[in-house]
């Protein structure tokens, strides 16, 4: 599991982002004590860190500033207004990502989600599951008998968004953030009709009830 | 000043002069002068008085006139003792000090005011930031319990706090929504403030824009549409990916977000949809524009209102049936356009569409520096 450091001194925002990050399948650590920031970001062994830029005692920049001389672990900068953001962009502090407060819990995700992705490096243009072959980059599944089927851009992002997240159930909130990210902005109905879509070309494909539907909660690829 | 008012407004001295040449005329008659003398004495009486007006004219006029032309030409009409000499006559140097200590006393008194006005706009920034921090952790929160409630087995458990977080997360959007809208409304009427004017892409204003909007259009079952080609007059289309624009991308976005929550306050029932496309054209004075068009199939707004509608506090017809209006969107919209150095347009049908235009001039970068 990703492990992510928190340094934020609002007790209440760093709770709640402690227990956000905890549900979303990272392990989440909130720093309590702002004395020696840089040490203990450096011996904390995390994978990324979210670093509020107006911290008690030493502030956000000059942080990141040491942290970069030794180490290269990813980090967030929150910042509290756009003037700093635009500030910091400018000058290029080395941090991977900006974000502004108020924290939108969804966009949070995805952009520590992004950047666990970049860092994976690409992934395979093609995967194999339950012997149907999935073309990521051709936008198409093969089944065993080598006959394919083509996908829509939304069918292709639902099924590789499902197909990361095998085994967990992906709300129809998260589905909904990944197909916005990737400039679709479809409705509730359209993903519906997506989704009953995706499910008949699988079965098409050999794949019977490949997508189940766990009521009140969103979906999920067995 | 011409010359004939001039002598309207001597008419006195005029008629009191020929008064007394007569006068003095008559007695030269009566006590039977010689003729000589008394023509050259007429003559004298006609050519002094002349001489005088004329001089005395001359340089009246050129105090006047230039200060009334420099009032009315300047568009900012106090700097106008700036422009003119101090004039050589009594009445002119008197009026001269006196519009300068009016000028010192305003400026004095600007001075009082803007300082006040930025010390409280600083003040509002500050307070916005602060406020967004309990915000934060409100929506926060609230989000991570309707994340508990939801990830529940037993679905049917909490239904209404389910609800209740909702609709606590909804309302909280709303506060942030109006939180935002004083930052910009004290943005926007503060010269110095931060707008980075640069190349950005007209995509990824508009997917910031929709993604800020995301859950208000899909909560209120408003569709989005984005086209993702401009269209130039010529027929050829280019995507709006390669599609870079000279502004601001945070004020921008922010500019979107207020229309498309005003599309959603003002939708019609069912299948309301939201259209955001561009086009590239040339103004009315011929310079060459990217259009973003927002347009929606709502409600509308009625044509004796439509003129209005950017005016600061107007809310019209659709804002008096619909409480949630403050009349302030549209303003601090233009407001901000303005600064950015765009043009912005509306129109609409009333009961069938809304359409707002956003001009952004190409190649102007220095222009609206």
């Amino acid at each position: 599991m990703k492990k992510i450091l928190i340094l934020e001194d609002e007790a209440g925002i760093r709770d709640e982002l402690v227990i956000l990050l905890s549900t979303s399948g990272y392990e989440a650590e909130g720093l309590t004590s702002f004395v020696k920031p840089v040490d203990d970001i450096l011996s904390s062994g995390a994978d990324m860190v979210l670093l509020d830029i107006n911290l008690p005692g030493q502030n956000g920049k000059d942080i990141l500033k040491e942290v970069r001389k030794k180490s290269q672990v990813p980090v967030i900068m929150v910042t509290s207004s756009d003037a700093e953001r635009d500030e910091l962009i400018s000058i290029g502090y080395g941090a991977d990502d900006y974000i502004t407060k108020p924290y939108n819990p969804t966009l949070l995700l995805l952009r520590i989600g992004n950047i666990f992705k970049r860092m994976g490096g690409a992934s395979s243009d093609t995967a194999d599951y339950k012997g149907v072959t999935i073309d990521f980059r051709r936008s198409m599944i093969t089944d065993s008998k080598g006959i394919e089927t083509v996908l829509s851009k939304n069918e292709m992002l639902i099924l590789s968004f499902l197909y990361n997240n095998r085994g967990k159930i992906v709300s129809r909130d998260d589905l909904m953030t990944d197909l916005w990210n990737n400039s679709e902005y479809l409705n509730d109905n359209a993903l519906t009709v997506n989704i009953s879509r995706l499910r008949t070309k699988l079965s098409d494909a050999g794949i019977e009830d490949a997508i189940e539907t766990r009521k009140g909660q969103g979906y999920i690829l067995l | 000043m011409n010359f004939s008012k001039y002598l309207k407004d001597k008419v006195f001295e005029i008629i009191s002069g020929i008064v007394g040449a007569i006068t003095v005329l008559w007695l030269m008659i009566v006590f039977e002068s010689n003729i000589v003398l008394t023509c050259l004495v007429t003559f004298l009486f006609v050519l002094i008085p002349v001489i005088w007006f004329v001089y005395d004219y001359n340089r009246k006029a050129k105090f006047y006139n230039n200060l009334a032309n420099s009032a009315r030409s300047l568009d900012k009409a106090y700097l106008v003792l700036e422009t003119l000499e101090e004039p050589g006559f009594l009445e002119g140097k008197l009026i001269f000090e006196i519009l300068y200590d009016i000028d010192k006393s305003m400026a004095e008194n600007v001075a009082l005011y803007t300082s006040r006005s930025k010390d409280f706009s600083e003040y509002i920034e500050m307070w916005i930031h602060e406020v967004k921090l309990p915000l934060s952790a409100i929506s926060l929160k609230l989000h991570n319990l309707l994340n508990a409630y939801e990830t529940e087995e037993d679905d049917e458990a909490h239904a209404t706090e389910r609800d209740t977080c909702k609709k606590l997360l909804s309302e909280t959007g709303r506060i942030e929504e109006y939180v935002n809208q004083v930052l910009y409304y004290a943005r926007s009427g503060c010269v110095e403030k931060d707008c980075h004017i640069s190349k950005v892409k007209l995509s990824d204003i508009i997917h910031e824009t929709a993604m800020n909007m995301r859950d208000s259009l899909l909560d209120n079952n408003v569709d989005l549409l984005v086209e993702s080609e401009v269209r130039s007059e010529d027929g050829t289309t280019i995507s709006t990916s390669a599609t870079e624009v000279n502004t601001d991308q945070k004020w921008f976005v922010f500019i979107l977000g207020q229309l498309i929550s005003n599309s959603i306050k003002y939708k019609k029932d069912e299948e309301s949809y939201v259209k955001i496309y561009a086009k590239r054209m040339k103004d009315a004075s011929g310079r060459s524009i990217v259009r973003l068009v927002v347009m929606d199939n709502g409600i509308g707004i009625p044509g004796e209102d439509i003129g209005r509608v950017f005016d600061r506090s107007f809310t019209g017809q659709n804002g008096k049936s619909r409480s949630k209006s403050t009349g302030m969107g549209l303003y601090i919209v233009k407001g901000l356009c303005e600064r950015l150095g765009h043009t912005v347009s509306i129109e609409s049908e009333q009961g069938s569409f809304t359409k707002v235009n956003i001009d952004i001039i190409d190649n102007d970068y220095y222009e609206v520096l």
